[in-house]
């Protein structure tokens, strides 16, 4: 189940008023570093005080009676842990637990869960039908000999119980590692585990929201500041709009006064940036189409060169 | 001992046909692979290259007194972060020829035990050693840090890395199994915190992914190494809990005022 959900105590939607008692009763108690070795031997059972009507009752009970209506759930990690609290509460016997008995007592608990608007996690359901399953198996007269060993009702409450028990192992050794995590927060390596900037905001606690510079924090960023307006790193970048309309006055400018010969492609370029070039070669294919110049070669594979398409003789 | 007889040792461990000394190192080389053979699962072979790499930097007499090799070893661990193996440490001390891994660990141990009276402590952790905090003073660490709590693993992290750590190599669907809880969510936190790692593919049909831990994981719950860890079948009665608390405090050599004030 999430842990997120109500914590301590959960109200029935049909219930108005609840009366919430004990509001110290929660998981929530850890916090304080002293109390851990109390939590873990408190038993952690669900306790489940409810007077027997008390779902059908919620006038009665929302007027006076806070002691009688009182429902604390605690949040349980499985469904295994559940039943692990249902059987140490009820004081089974894990090694031989009553599987009628126990189906009812978790039905019942799931049963309130729902009914208290807590979101049942599918694995709680899944429980219940096995349960519910084994029980029915249970009840139900036996053929002689005749059993699968998945339906045989024994077989099945002994697969439960080696479950249980195997959870109850690596529960109880969770909380060997949890008073373990306690014991090493105690300890600390040299150094911590925060960056020292962090540390040195964080040691002045009236501040909080605040930042807090030192002299020496200021002076460092006016450095920086004036290193940017050294220029050092700094470009200005100028953006060159370049225009095929431009590159077209400028061909039809340089080829003006030029005689039949013409000139070499390459020599009208006065510099050999990518986008001059794009740019000219375009212009000069938009001046080729309008018949204002000729592109041409004196013979195959010789330069290219262009004039005007009229000579102005 | 020169350096490539050492090197020698490393790559054929049978060789007795070497001199009397070498012959010597070599049983101490056999006996210190021996102890720390379970804890090499996590071995970090990076830091053992980066340590190579340093080691040829300076030339280092061939004998140090023991006294100084001592100062020398409680230098590292103070100057370290993190905890320092023996066998680190001996790559250090390569070339001299009184100082071996076997040694260095018998130092080690011998600061363990100096420190239980000093402001700091010395703890075998995480396969090494590391000086540390004692506990007595983590209020005011605590105040420096301004840190209110250390970072606490859920109940639900704490049994999952009870079953990872026990079970390891494990696949999700086998800690599943046990806690019949869905666990991506728990497994994917505990990845994110480095204190478990993906050691591979189980072979068998989907090949899916095993977890195991991490040296972090070592730390944070302060064993020595994963063979330190419990027998859950010791765990299956409550009181079991208590009795380990014992072995925690006598673990970490001092018995915090806090812990034994309240049991």
């Amino acid at each position: 189940m999430k842990e997120t959900v109500h914590h301590n105590s959960v109200s029935s939607p049909e219930i108005k008023k609840p009366v919430l008692k004990d509001k110290k009763d929660v998981r929530s108690q850890n916090t304080h570093s002293e109390d851990w070795i109390d939590n873990l031997n408190q038993e952690q059972l669900p306790s489940l005080e409810l007077s027997p009507d008390s779902r059908n009752q919620p006038e009665f009970l929302t007027t006076k009676d806070e002691n009688k209506f009182r429902v604390k759930l605690q949040v349980f990690e499985g469904p295994l842990e559940l039943l692990l609290s249902l059987v140490r509460e009820h004081e089974l016997n894990i090694n031989d637990i009553p599987i009628v008995f126990i189906t009812d007592q978790y039905l019942e608990y799931v049963n309130l869960m729902k009914n208290s608007n807590i979101n049942l996690a599918s694995e709680y359901l899944v429980m219940a039908s096995w349960l519910i399953y084994i029980k029915s198996r249970t009840l139900l007269p036996q053929s002689d000999g005749e059993e699968l060993p998945e339906e045989d009702p024994e077989m099945l409450r002994q697969e439960l119980q080696k479950q249980l028990i195997e959870y109850q192992k690596f529960k109880n050794l969770s909380g060997y590692f949890k008073v373990a995590e306690e014991e090493q927060s105690l300890h600390f390596e040299r150094g911590g585990d925060q960056e020292i900037e962090s540390i040195v905001k964080k040691i002045n606690p009236e501040e909080d929201g605040k930042i807090i510079l030192t002299t020496f924090e200021l002076m460092n960023a006016m450095k920086n500041m004036l290193e940017l307006e050294d220029g050092e790193n700094v470009h200005l970048i100028e953006i060159e709009e370049l225009e095929v309309a431009d590159r077209q006055n400028y061909i039809l400018d340089f080829i003006k006064n030029l005689g039949s010969e013409g000139i070499a492609f390459d020599k009208i370029l006065e510099n050999k940036r990518t986008l001059t070039i794009v740019a000219t070669f375009l212009a000069l294919l938009e001046l080729v189409k309008r018949s204002l110049i000729v592109v041409f070669q004196n013979h195959s594979f010789s330069e290219i060169r262009i004039k005007k398409a009229v000579l102005n003789e | 001992m020169n350096k490539d007889e050492h090197s020698k040792f490393e790559l054929t461990s049978d060789n007795a046909s070497s001199p009397e000394e070498s012959a010597k190192a070599l049983a101490n080389h056999q006996m210190e692979a021996m102890e720390e053979l379970p804890t090499t699962a996590t071995f970090d072979l990076v830091a053992r290259e980066e340590l190579e790499k340093i080691e040829n930097i300076e030339e280092l007499p061939l004998i140090i007194e023991e006294e100084e090799a001592k100062k020398i070893v409680e230098t590292l661990l103070f100057a370290s972060k993190e905890p320092l193996r023996a066998r680190d440490i001996s790559v250090l001390f390569r070339g001299v020829e009184n100082i071996d891994s076997k040694k260095i660990r018998k130092i080690l141990l011998g600061l363990v035990d100096e420190y239980k009276d000093k402001t700091f402590q010395i703890v075998e952790i995480a396969e090494g050693f590391q000086i540390r905090t004692r506990s007595e003073f983590h209020p005011w660490v605590r105040k420096l840090f301004r840190k209110e709590k250390k970072n606490k693993l859920s109940q639900a992290a704490l049994e999952t890395l009870a079953i990872i750590s026990y079970k390891q190599p494990i696949t999700r669907v086998e800690v599943e199994e046990i806690r019949r809880v869905d666990c991506s969510g728990v497994i994917n936190t505990l990845l994110e915190k480095n204190i478990i790692k993906i050691m591979g593919r189980k072979d068998v049909l989907g090949r899916p992914i095993v977890y195991g831990t991490t040296p972090l994981f070592l730390k944070h719950f302060g064993f020595k190494s994963i063979s330190d860890i419990p027998n859950p079948d010791e765990y299956l009665s409550e009181n079991g809990i208590e009795q380990n608390l014992e072995t925690i405090q006598a673990m970490n050599g001092n018995a915090n005022k806090n812990i034994s004030g309240d049991s």
